[in-house]
């Protein structure tokens, strides 16, 4: 018997047979970022290999870019080092500075990171060191998960999930029983009406959450996403209120909280003019108001609404009383202090965006000057959400985006939203 | 003023906020249910805010006149015991 055999002898049989190919667009390139400027050094080690610093990456990434390679995997060389790998969840680390320069240069490249700690640590390990154990510790998610690291090594202020600043008594008493436990016995209240418990100590994270959650307290965020929906009392307790802020908090936090973007997004809900919740600070404010028109029928033309209203928008005319629509803030004065609630209302939102109270100060801005309807109040919540998300580049504030992208475009985006919900 | 019975009347000009609402809830408590206080007060704060806490304390009130003088007289009708 005679067998056949197809031995791998030229090109074209080795083409037929081929099992394993390797395309250019299957290469990636290793790139090693060294934190500092125009750095240009090349690795010993590795002929034709460089060290670049992130403002330099531009010559490299073009050339790989147009090579038509899949992609690039980012090895960062940070200058600061310790035992925590803190330069590795530093928003501005250097890989983290050059993955934005890539993102945002050459977009089209896949980007992968080196995720392993031992860069980024003084003892050289690939986790924490901690009592002669290595521990691998995710500090983003730490973050994430509302664990803001101390100046003091180890320790962490646990920031709480508290919605339109409402606390149990049950809450807080479980609150109270952590912080004596695995704190020092205190709690911060933060501007933002959330509650932290400082000095939580790594090794107790995870009988902390369980110790909270038996009293129903979750633990709340940070870094560059939803935070915390802020309140004032509203309607329900508050005399001047216009709208239930609490019950509007509670859903737009089940709709947004936690949410990633590219930064930080906050909003508040305050219940009147008085605005003690202090709606224009926010990313997004919402103020409660009370569109009137008086009703003749009731009326016993006692005068009170005309001196009630701050802002000289009543009068009478020949018995009647007239509101002037270019004076009128929706504060629902007039209404509160009728004898005989002598007015029609509707009540409804005045919604500003993109204010600031941090390293810059900005008093957010209002587009639509009343919102009736609670669903197109939520399209133009999901629409300014959305913008922030497709247009913002990452640690942005809604602000800047607004600046950059156009006033009158964002304008544009949300009056859209508003007429098609 | 002659449009109602004015059983009692409180002056309220001299003190300020929040003794305004303090003085006339006073004076208001001197009253039988369905009698009437005339209430003078400043023009600014007082007239804004203390029709609205009367209202809100449950009572009655039925009119608010300017005097000329920067002051008003607010007459209420006491609501309850
Ligand atoms: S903003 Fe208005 S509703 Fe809210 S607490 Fe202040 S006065 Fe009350
Ligand atoms: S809602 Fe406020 S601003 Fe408008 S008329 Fe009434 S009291 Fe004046
Ligand atoms: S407060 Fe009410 S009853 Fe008095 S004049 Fe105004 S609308 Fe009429």
């Amino acid at each position: 018997m005679k067998r056949f055999r197809r031995l791998r002898s030229d090109e074209r049989i080795r083409s037929l047979v081929r099992e394993t190919h390797i395309e250019r667009s299957m290469l990636v390139y290793p790139i090693f970022v060294e934190e500092g400027e125009n750095i240009k050094t090349p690795v010993e080690s590795m002929p034709g290999i460089y060290r670049y610093s992130p403002d330099r990456l531009d010559e490299l990434l073009s050339e790989a870019d147009k090579a038509g390679i899949a992609g690039v995997l980012v090895f960062g060389i940070p200058k600061h080092k310790d035992s925590l790998a803190s330069s590795a969840y530093d928003e501005n680390g250097v890989t983290q500075q050059a993955i934005r320069k890539i993102k945002k240069n050459n977009p089209g490249l896949l980007v992968i990171a080196d995720v392993c700690l031992c860069e980024y640590t003084d003892h050289g390990h690939c986790g924490l060191v901690r009592e002669d154990i290595i521990m691998a510790v995710d500090y983003a998610s730490l973050k994430k998960g509302g664990f803001m690291r101390q100046k003091q090594k180890n320790n962490f202020s646990l920031r709480l999930r508290v919605v339109g600043g409402n606390v149990t008594a049950g809450q807080l008493a479980a609150i109270a029983e952590v912080a004596k436990k695995y704190g020092d016995g205190h709690v911060h209240l933060t501007s933002r009406q959330s509650i932290e418990i400082p000095f939580v100590k790594l090794d107790d994270i995870s009988d902390v959450k369980a110790a909270l959650a038996e009293g129903g307290v979750e633990p709340g965020v940070c870094g560059p996403r939803v935070r915390t929906v802020t309140a004032c009392q509203g309607s329900e307790i508050c005399p001047s209120g216009c709208i239930d802020t609490y019950s509007l908090a509670k859903e737009l936090d089940d709709r947004y909280f936690a949410r990633e973007l590219p930064h930080k997004f906050k909003f508040g809900i305050t219940g009147c003019q008085n605005n003690c919740l202090k709606a224009e600070e926010n990313d997004l404010g919402i103020k409660g108001g009370i569109k009137v028109t008086w009703r003749k029928s009731d009326c016993i033309h006692c005068g009170v609404c005309i001196k009630a209203c701050r802002n000289g928008a009543l009068s009478t005319d020949d018995g009647k009383i007239v509101v002037d629509a270019s004076k009128c803030n929706y504060c629902g004065r007039c209404v509160k202090s009728c004898p005989v609630e002598s007015w029609d209302t509707v009540h409804g939102y005045i919604v500003s965006f993109g204010g600031l109270f941090g390293n810059s100060i900005s008093k957010g801005e209002t587009i639509l000057p009343f919102i009736e309807d609670h669903e197109k109040l939520m399209a133009v919540c999901d629409a300014a959400v959305s913008f922030f998300n497709d247009y913002a580049n990452p640690s942005e504030r809604f602000r800047f985006t607004i600046e950059r992208v156009g006033t009158d475009k964002f304008r544009e985006y949300i009056i859209n939203a508003y007429n098609n919900a | 003023m002659g449009e109602f019975k004015i059983n009692d009347k409180v002056d309220i000009t001299d003190v300020v906020c929040p003794t305004t609402f303090v003085k006339a809830k006073i004076a208001l408590e001197e009253l039988d249910d369905g009698e009437i206080l005339e209430i003078r007060l400043n023009d600014g704060e007082p007239v804004q805010n203390v029709p609205r806490s009367i209202k809100e304390e449950g009572h009655k009130v039925l009119k608010l006149s300017e005097n000329g003088d920067g002051t008003y007289n607010l007459i209420v009708q006491k609501v309850g015991e």
